[in-house]
């Protein structure tokens, strides 16, 4: 795909694996800013830099800056989306989950919840993709159920 | 086999002999250093496939972040096809992390040909 459009699905995975890297550091809610800022350029240089294997990490600036903004919006909004989220995830809870799962889930709903021109369906078909791709052989038929239930309760 | 999993590692793949519901090699080893996280997974784990096994545990060791890849099948291509974009999952690019390999003896698993965007040492054992 051409340089320079908006590339939502890897926008999105740029989001994924930043947010995994903070889930794995123990994620808190509203971060400093600045410090998030920093965090994300150094990401970016060291871990979505191209290589033979993963061109497509060569992110257009629309595509970066969407990803960004997925990321701002989980920390701006995490406490909300935890408590409109835990209640979907029934049997289970958030602090169950393994830290992939429990990511793709919070940056699906975070997007659900802040996105509201894109369909609830295709962000969810997005993070089924992302829960394939990333997750473990079941793991994207539980985000497709926790993000259903979390876009009719919120939207 | 738990004393090659030194500080500096913070990935392992597993390419194991069984899947994970039939208690394979060094399951017991590596559900002890992720805390019991597997044996907890068990259940929820086993695959849709009869001839392939995925699965991903997050965990820590030495106060560091530790990711476990399991795969389970002989279709190497389809392994490494998987495997290539979790390698980008593997915490601790700026220490010069560790990725130790545990292979089935008859694995044709080839981590020559996996290629990442940062520095990664791999390490049969």
């Amino acid at each position: 795909m051409a340089k320079g459009h908006l590339q939502k699905t890897l926008a999105r995975k740029f989001a994924f694996k930043f947010l995994y890297h903070k889930s794995l550091e123990e994620m808190q809610s509203t971060p400093d800013r600045e410090d998030t800022q920093a965090e994300m350029d150094e990401f970016e240089e060291s871990y979505i830099a191209p290589d033979d294997e993963h061109a497509d990490n060569d992110l257009s600036l629309e595509s970066k800056t969407f990803g960004r903004k997925l990321i701002i919006d989980t920390f701006a909004h995490y406490s909300d989306i935890l408590k409109a989220l835990n209640p979907c995830l029934e049997p289970r809870s958030l602090d169950k989950l393994d830290m992939l799962e429990r990511t793709i889930v919070i940056l699906g709903a975070a997007e659900i919840q802040t996105q509201k021109d894109t369909p609830a369906a295709i962000v969810i078909n997005e993070y089924v993709e992302m829960a394939k791709e990333y997750g473990n052989q079941k793991s994207y038929t539980f985000v497709n159920g926790v993000l259903d239930k979390f876009s009719k309760a919120i939207r | 086999m738990l004393d090659q999993i030194n500080q500096d590692v913070r990935g392992i793949i597993w390419i194991s002999d069984k899947p994970l519901s039939s208690i394979p090699t060094h399951f017991k080893e590596l559900d002890y250093l992720f805390d019991g996280l597997i044996a907890k997974k068990v259940s929820e784990a086993s695959s849709s496939e009869e001839n392939f096994e995925k699965n991903i545990f997050s965990g820590k060791s030495f106060d560091h972040d530790l990711v476990l890849f399991q795969f389970f099948g002989d279709d190497s291509a389809r392994i490494q096809k998987e495997l290539s974009p979790l390698l980008q999952l593997v915490p601790g690019k700026n220490d010069n992390a560790k990725v130790v390999i545990l292979g089935a003896q008859n694995s044709k698993f080839n981590e020559k040909s996996l290629k990442n965007s940062f520095t990664l040492r791999f390490i049969r054992i």
